[in-house]
C-alpha cells in the first residue's frame, strides 16, 4: 500500500516476544529438542571422556564432522546476505586441497606458504566471481556454476585427475591436529564465527551488507561501495571454502579431487537457509547458520546410530528442512502463532 | 457525436489508508471518441483505471458500460466485457511469437481450434489478416515479439483488444517510449479505431499530443474530478492551471502583490558568494539535452515541469545517480566525478529520490540504521566519531538517530522500529534525517512532498526552508507550481527533456513558470530568460 499509516503495537514488545521473532529462534529449539531427544532415546549420547589427550564422544563427532559445512556456511552467509548465492564451494575446497598436496609433494616449501598460497588461490578465485557479478552483471547463480566447474576442473588439471597423497605431520597438526583435547577444525570454526559475528557487530561492514542485501539501489545512493563490497564477500566466503579444503585434506592425508567437497555447497545453503538468512538478502545470521548445519548433522549422526540407512537418512533430513523453513516463513508463521512478527506482514 | 454514452462512471470513490484516491469522480466515453485523461502524479488517473480495469474495487460509485452495470474482477474480466488496456510497456509475452501473443489466453471459440490445440497455420492466416487492418502488413506473424520496436508491440496489443470485440480502450501512457514517427502511427491507427466508433482514453502527460487527437479532456486533480472540456475550447494555460490548480486569473492577480519568499538570493554575509553545485552541459541521451545549473549558497533552486519534462533526469545527473553522456559537476569549486553517488556523498551531497521506497529508504532496516547509513562514514566531524576505524557504536547510533526523531517531529514507537512500518511523510523525513545527520551542504529533492499527508507536509516544507536559511543548498523538484514559486529563489523550466527558461528573482510567479510550461511564453511578463530550443 502506497499510504501505509504507522501501526503502533500498544503494548511493549516483551524481551521473551523479542527472542522469539528473532530468526535464530526456531533453528535453536529445533536443535535444542533435537539434542534432548538423542539423549534420551540414544545411549551414550551425551558421554564425553578424554582418552590419550584426545576428547571423544557423539557431541565431539557432530562437531568435527560438521566443521566443514560450517566453515563453508560462514561465507556463504555473507554471499546470502548480499542476496547472491556461491555454488562453487565445493569445487574451490577441491582446489586448495589439491594446490595444498601438490605444494607439500612437489617441494618442500615451509608450512606457511603450503597454508597461505592456497587459501590465496581460493580467495582469488572468490575475487573473480565477485568480479563476473559486479562488474560484468552476471548471475550470481550462472557466475558461480561457471567457477564450479571451472575450479575443479583446474584442480584435475594440476593433479593429472588423480589422488594426491601426502604426509606433512606439521600441515595435518594444524588442520587436523588437537588443542586442549579439542580437534583443531572445531576450533578453526569458533574463531573464524566470533571473528565474523563480532566485526558484522562491530563495524559499520554488518550494516552495509544488510543495506546492500535488502536495497542495492538505495545503498549505491547512499555512497556505499557497493561493487568493492561485492567482491570482498565473494573472496571471503571462497577463503573459507579453501579453509574447508585444507581441513578435508588433512583429514585423509591426500587431496581427491573427484570427491572432495563434492555437493557440500548444497548443504551449506541449506544450513544458511535454515539458519533464518534470507535468500532474497538482508541481515546475515552467522550464529543460525552454525545452528543449522549443526541441525543437520546431529540428524546424520542420529540416524546413522540408529542403523538408518543412508537412503532413508537423506529423505529424514529433507522433512526436517522443509519444517523449519516453514516455521521462519513469513506467510505461514502467523497462522500457527500469534507472534510480534506477524504484524508486519 | 450525440451518440447515447459507451461508458459511464458517476460518484467513483477509492478509498486507500490514510488517502482518498477518488473522490466522487464522473466520466463519461461516448462511441468514436478520444478522451484525455490528466493530472498531476496522485490526481487519481491510474486508480480510475485500475478500477475499470478489475485491478482495484471501487468503493462507491457506479459504471455502466454499453447500457449495463460494469464490474470486472480482474483485467481479463474487463477483456472480456469489452474493455481492454494497452500499457506503455505491453502486457503482452515478448518471448512468444506474434501470432502466439494474438491467440494467448482468450477463449476457444476466439481462437482457431485444431484437435491437437491451436491450429496453427489457420491462426497464422488469421493473425496476417488482423494486422493487415492495421498497416502491419511485413510483420512476420511467426517472429518473436519482443523483436519488434516497442510501437508494434503496442500496436500488436491493440489488434489483440480489437480482435477480442473490445469497444473501449484505454492507451495508458502509449506514447512515452515511442519516436515522432512511432508516435504519428500510432495515432492513424487511433483515427481508424474512431471511425469504428471504438471510445478511447487516452493518458499521456505530452500536451501536444492530446491537443493533436483528443476530442474531450477531462482532468482531475488530487483525487477530484476538475472538469471535463471541448479540447477544442480549451487553452493550454488553462489545462495546465486546472492540472495545478491555479486559474490564470487568479494567477494574474497574485503576480501584482508577490508573496514574499522565504529564502532571498541575497548571501548571507558579503564574501559567501560561492557557489555550492555547479553543473555545466549536463546531459543523457533520450533523458535530458545539455543544460547547465548553479547553486549557491542558502539558495533553494525549483526545477519545474511536467512528469515527463526532464525534471527527475537532471536531479539525477546531478547527483550522479545515472552516468550522464556528458558534462561536468563542481561542489564549492571542485570538480567531482559525474555518474558517481559515491563522490557526490563524500562532495557533501544528498538526494531524495523520486521512488522513495526502492531507492530511497531501506525498508527492513530499522529508522536508526536508516539515518546513521551515511553518517557514520562521510558524516560531519560531530558524527564521524560514530564510523572511526569503521567501528560504530549501537548507542551512539541510537542516539543520534533519537536526537534526529525528536528534532523532525518523526513519528515511530522506537528508533528500532523496521522504517517500512512508517508513514510515507515519516519515511520521507527519516530520509531528510539521513542527510542532516551526514552533514550534507547540497540537497537534491526530487518530490519530497508527494503522497504524503497534509500535516507532514507542511513540516518537510518547513525543514528545507530551515537548511536554506542555515546556509545550505537546495535542489526543489515538486509538481505543486505554488510550492515552487513559493519557496524557490530561481527556477529553471523543463519542457520536452531539456532546460527552456531561467527564471530568477521577481520573475519566479507560478504564472511565468506556467506560460513557459505550456510553451506560449511570447507575451511573458516575467524576468527570465528564454533558452533557445
Amino acid at each position: 500500500m502506497p499510504h501505509d499509516t504507522p501501526r503502533l503495537r500498544a503494548p511493549a514488545p516483551s524481551r521473551f516476544d523479542a527472542w522469539r521473532s528473532s530468526a535464530v529462534f526456531w533453528p535453536l529449539v529445533a536443535l535444542v529438542a533435537l539434542l534432548l531427544l538423542n539423549i534420551i532415546i540414544t545411549p551414550n549420547f551425551s558421554r564425553i571422556e578424554i582418552r590419550t589427550g584426545r576428547a571423544f564422544g557423539s557431541i565431539i563427532d557432530i562437531l568435527q564432522n560438521g566443521s566443514l559445512v560450517m566453515l563453508l556456511s560462514i561465507g556463504m552467509t555473507l554471499v546470502i546476505a548480499i542476496a547472491g548465492i556461491d555454488l562453487s564451494v565445493g569445487s574451490v575446497m577441491a582446489l586448495a586441497a589439491t594446490a595444498a598436496a601438490l605444494l607439500i609433494t612437489g617441494g618442500h616449501p615451509p608450512l606457511w606458504i603450503v597454508i597461505s598460497a592456497p587459501l590465496a588461490l581460493a580467495a582469488g578465485v572468490g575475487a573473480f566471481n565477485g568480479l563476473l557479478i559486479g562488474r560484468l552483471g552476471l548471475q550470481p547463480i550462472v557466475a558461480t556454476l561457471v567457477t564450479l566447474v571451472a575450479a575443479r576442473g583446474t584442480a584435475q588439471t594440476l593433479s593429472d585427475d588423480q589422488k594426491v597423497r601426502f604426509d606433512l605431520p606439521a600441515f595435518q597438526s594444524v588442520f587436523d591436529g588437537l588443542l586442549f583435547s579439542i580437534p583443531t577444525p572445531i576450533l578453526f570454526v569458533l574463531a573464524l564465527a566470533v571473528v565474523v559475528a563480532l566485526v558484522l557487530r562491530l563495524t559499520t561492514l554488518g550494516m552495509d551488507i544488510e543495506a546492500i542485501g535488502a536495497s542495492p539501489r538505495a545503498a549505491r545512493l547512499c555512497g556505499l561501495r557497493v561493487e568493492l563490497i561485492r567482491v570482498t564477500v565473494y573472496a571471503f566466503c571462497a577463503l573459507c571454502a579453501g579453509l574447508a579444503g585444507l581441513v578435508a585434506a588433512a583429514d585423509i592425508k591426500e587431496a581427491d579431487v573427484a570427491s572432495c567437497g563434492l555437493y557440500l555447497e548444497l548443504d551449506a545453503i541449506l544450513a544458511v537457509v535454515i539458519g533464518g538468512t534470507s535468500l532474497t538478502g538482508g541481515r546475515p545470521h552467522i550464529a543460525g547458520s552454525l545452528i543449522g548445519a549443526l541441525l543437520m548433522q546431529t540428524l546424520t549422526v542420529m540416524l546413522q546410530m540408529h542403523n538408518i540407512p543412508t537412503e532413508q537418512t537423506l529423505i529424514v533430513k529433507a522433512a526436517v528442512a522443509i519444517l523449519v523453513c516453514l516455521l521462519q516463513s513469513p506467510t505461514l508463521k502467523p497462522r500457527f502463532f500469534r507472534s510480534p512478527s506477524a504484524l508486519s506482514t | 457525436m450525440t451518440a447515447a454514452p459507451l461508458l459511464t462512471i458517476s460518484s467513483l470513490t477509492k478509498r486507500f489508508p490514510g488517502v482518498l484516491a477518488l473522490d466522487s469522480v464522473d466520466l463519461d466515453v461516448r462511441p468514436g471518441e478520444v478522451h484525455a485523461l490528466m493530472g498531476q502524479n496522485g490526481a487519481g488517473k491510474s486508480t480510475l483505471i485500475k478500477i475499470l480495469t478489475g485491478v482495484h474495487t471501487r468503493d462507491a460509485g457506479t459504471i455502466s458500460f454499453l447500457s449495463r452495470p460494469f464490474h470486472a474482477a480482474s483485467p481479463s474480466d474487463a477483456q472480456r466485457q469489452g474493455i481492454a488496456t494497452v500499457f506503455q510497456e505491453t502486457s503482452l509475452v515478448p518471448t512468444l511469437s506474434v501470432a502466439e501473443n494474438l491467440f494467448l489466453a482468450r477463449p476457444h471459440s476466439q481462437t482457431p481450434r485444431a484437435w491437437y490445440g491451436l491450429d496453427w497455420s489457420a491462426a497464422g492466416r488469421r493473425a496476417r489478416e488482423l494486422l493487415a487492418r492495421f498497416d502491419l502488413r511485413n510483420v512476420d506473424v511467426h517472429e518473436t515479439l519482443g523483436r519488434f520496436p516497442v510501437a508494434i508491440q503496442q500496436m500488436v496489443a491493440i489488434a489483440r483488444a480489437i480482435d477480442m470485440h473490445a469497444r473501449l480502450l484505454v492507451l495508458d501512457e502509449p506514447t512515452s517510449s515511442l519516436d515522432a514517427h512511432e508516435t504519428a502511427r500510432l495515432f492513424q491507427t487511433i483515427a481508424r479505431l474512431k471511425e469504428d466508433g471504438i471510445g478511447i482514453i487516452f493518458v499521456t502527460h505530452f500536451l501536444d499530443q492530446v491537443y493533436q487527437v483528443s476530442d474531450r479532456i477531462t482532468v482531475l486533480r488530487n483525487g477530484r474530478l476538475v472538469g471535463t472540456f471541448a479540447a477544442s475550447s480549451l487553452t493550454r494555460l488553462d489545462l495546465i492551471g486546472h492540472m495545478l490548480g491555479r486559474s490564470p486569473q487568479e494567477l494574474e492577480a497574485s503576480v501584482a502583490s508577490p508573496t514574499p519568499r522565504t529564502s532571498p538570493t541575497r548571501p548571507r554575509d558579503p564574501d559567501d558568494t560561492g557557489e555550492l553545485l555547479s553543473a555545466r552541459g549536463l546531459s543523457r541521451r533520450d533523458a535530458i539535452a545539455p543544460f547547465d545549473l548553479t547553486l549557491r549558497r542558502a539558495q533553494t533552486l525549483g526545477l519545474a515541469g511536467l512528469l515527463g519534462s526532464g525534471r527527475t533526469e537532471a536531479a539525477r545527473l546531478l547527483f550522479g545517480a545515472d552516468r550522464p553522456a556528458g558534462g561536468s559537476v563542481k561542489v564549492s569549486g571542485r570538480p567531482i566525478r559525474t555518474g558517481s553517488p559515491r563522490a557526490a556523498v563524500r562532495a557533501g551531497m544528498g538526494f531524495c529520490p523520486e521512488d522513495r521506497k526502492v531507492e530511497g529508504v531501506i525498508p527492513s532496516m530499522s529508522v536508526a540504521a536508516n539515518i546513521a547509513l551515511v553518517a557514520q562514514r562521510t558524516g560531519a566531524r560531530r558524527v564521524r566519531r560514530l564510523g572511526r576505524f569503521g567501528f560504530l557504536s549501537r548507542r551512539a547510533q541510537a542516539r543520534l538517530a533519537e536526537e534526529l526523531v525528536r528534532r523532525l517531529g518523526i513519528k515511530t514507537p522506537s528508533v528500532h522500529q523496521p522504517v517500512n512500518l512508517l508513514s510515507g511523510g515519516n519515511q520521507q523525513k527519516v530520509l531528510l534525517a539521513r542527510w542532516l545527520a551526514a552533514g550534507s551542504r547540497v540537497l537534491i529533492l526530487d518530490e519530497p512532498t508527494r503522497g504524503i499527508d497534509v500535516g507532514a507536509k507542511a513540516e518537510v516544507e518547513r525543514l528545507i526552508d530551515e537548511l536554506a536559511a542555515s546556509g545550505a543548498g537546495v535542489v526543489f523538484i515538486s509538481a505543486e507550481l505554488d510550492e515552487v514559486a513559493r519557496r524557490c529563489s530561481s527556477v529553471l523550466v523543463l519542457r520536452d527533456r531539456r532546460v527552456i527558461a531561467e527564471l530568477s528573482g521577481e520573475g519566479v510567479t507560478e504564472h511565468a513558470i506556467m506560460q513557459f510550461i505550456a510553451g506560449d511564453a511570447r507575451d511573458s511578463t516575467a524576468g527570465g530568460t528564454t533558452h533557445a530550443s
